[in-house]
């Protein structure tokens, strides 16, 4: 267990009778000194927010604000610009790197399905309108993976850098087949052979192993944008023994 | 299997899909244009970015260099001079025969000098993005060339940019002639080497056509998109096809796509 200076353990009803739930405590709300905040690692919280369901998002759990929304949001705007304007990857191989599905996976896993759903049409609008693409091709393709990982996150482990290596792979594969195939019942006939293997392969290894990275920036980012924790000390004055007569 | 907000959710993503692949293309066209107009900082920045870093590596050159290089410029700027007079004395003497003979003048073109600010981030097209638009006289299919030769033609034109599709691209297919044999045959995008950019194919050239490499390969200004007599680029190879029917060769582009940073429009 990582990150642990309080431990919490609840009964949450559903299929998890009982979870620890844990992080730091912050603000004891009086009179009830029952209820408290409890802050945690957004990343582990998210572990807290999975096993109780939607229901409980009071205590432990941590939702994407609008502000955090916003930079993903400007983060997909300017990696569309940078995919536009920065080529020597093209030149060097041959093959553009995709960074929109990476960062789908980010959402998927982090964000609720408005993130998810903005940031496919969002992203998609934006990558289509600098591209010969069909506008509004890559829009599906994109929030398909990230519902599919949403939907599964109770299963990833996210905190591996491993899995995250492996959806971004995965991810940035499916998102440029599922534009082609697409793309092919459109009458816009993309330029495609044996050589667009090549490119997958480019695209989904530097996809993959950009993925990790998009977790450190905006786990850093989300820092940077959220109330500072507040450092708690061992001295509790509840627990004070209290000695001679009251 | 899911819960009602993913229904939610995919019905919005699929009516908004539906919505916009469903659009008019004019529509569709001016609806890319405008949400592409939300780069447009970002790209003047990167420009005028692009433009300062140049500026101060100009600002760092040694002195000597650039006297060598003015000096060099003048002579060249002198043979330019001399060579387009001889330039004018033929084409007044051509305007004079044309004349004689009742031939149609040739009609001269405008060009515009474009910054190319950004390329196609699919890996499937091959189109790129210029800072000219229609402010600038620059309209749908108007040819894209520069000194070198052929680049492509103009697929959309916004306000204060378009986009460029460029040759080897499927949508950019132009007729051309071998400048020898004067055998016209159509640029389409190379089927055997699609990861080279500088190759495409040359295809329904006349089975009795004498090809060899190295033939200059131009645009013969059938379709009315490309004035003749632009250099596209030189013969590779070719082989018969169809049952020998007709042949196919491949070319190889006078201008190389992937170093292009400034090209010149034709402006009406």
């Amino acid at each position: 267990m990582r990150w642990l200076d309080t431990a919490l353990d609840f009964e949450c009803g559903g299929s998890y009778k009982r979870v620890l739930a844990f992080g730091i405590e912050s603000g004891v709300e009086p009179p009830h000194s029952k209820f408290f905040t409890l802050h945690s690692q957004p990343s582990l919280e998210l572990e807290i927010r999975s096993l109780l369901g939607t229901g409980s998002l009071e205590l432990g759990t941590y939702r994407m604000n609008w502000l955090q929304t916003s930079v993903l949001l400007f983060v997909a705007f300017l990696v569309v610009f940078l995919q536009s304007t920065i080529n020597g990857l093209r030149f060097v191989t041959g093959a553009q790197i995709d960074l929109l599905p990476s960062l789908m996976v980010y959402a998927g896993l982090n964000g609720g399905l408005a993130v998810i759903t903005s940031v496919a049409i969002f992203g998609g609008l934006l990558h289509d309108s600098l591209s010969a693409n069909a506008l509004g091709v890559s829009i599906l393709p994109l929030f398909a993976v990230g519902v599919f990982i949403h939907y599964h996150r109770g299963m990833i482990l996210k905190e591996a850098a491993f899995a995250r290596f492996i959806l971004g792979v995965s991810a940035s594969a499916a998102v440029p087949v599922a534009t082609l195939i697409l793309l092919s019942n459109t009458e816009r006939q993309p330029l495609i052979g044996w050589f667009f293997l090549w490119q997958l392969f480019v695209m989904s290894l530097l996809g993959g192993l950009l993925t990790p990275l998009w977790f450190r920036f905006f786990d850093w980012a989300t820092g940077l944008l959220s109330y500072r924790v507040e450092a708690s000390t061992s001295f509790r004055p509840d627990r004070q023994i209290k000695r001679g007569r009251q | 299997m899911f819960k009602r907000p993913y229904y939610i959710a995919l019905g919005i993503v699929v009516l908004v899909t539906l919505v916009v692949l469903k659009l008019p293309a004019r529509t569709t066209s001016q609806l890319k244009l405008a949400i592409s107009g939300l780069f447009l900082p970002f790209f003047g920045l990167a420009t005028s970015t692009q433009k300062l870093a140049e500026k101060a590596g100009d600002s760092i050159a040694p002195r000597g260099a650039l006297v060598a290089q003015i000096e060099q410029l003048q002579n060249e700027n002198r043979e330019l001079k001399l060579r387009l007079a001889q330039y004018e004395t033929a084409a007044l003497e051509n305007g004079r025969f044309r004349q004689y003979y009742g031939w149609e003048k040739q009609a001269t073109y405008k060009c515009k000098l474009a910054r190319v600010i950004g390329r196609d981030p699919a890996n499937w097209w091959r189109t790129l993005r210029i800072d000219k638009g229609i402010r600038d006289g620059v309209t749908t299919n108007c040819a894209v060339l520069t000194p070198d030769g052929l680049v492509g033609r103009v697929s959309e034109a916004g306000y204060g940019q378009a986009q460029v599709v460029l040759l080897g691209d499927p949508n950019c297919r132009v007729a051309v002639l071998v400048d020898e044999s004067r055998d016209h045959g159509i640029i389409a995008p190379a089927s055997s080497s699609p990861l080279d950019p500088a190759l495409v194919d040359l295809s329904y050239l006349p089975r009795q056509s004498q090809l060899r490499a190295g033939q200059r390969i131009v645009t013969s200004g059938e379709g009315g998109v490309f004035p003749p007599g632009i250099l596209v680029g030189y013969l590779v190879d070719f082989r018969s096809i169809g049952y020998g029917l007709y042949q196919e060769a491949r070319v190889k582009l006078a201008v190389r796509m992937n170093g292009l940073e400034e090209v010149f429009v034709k402006v009406q």
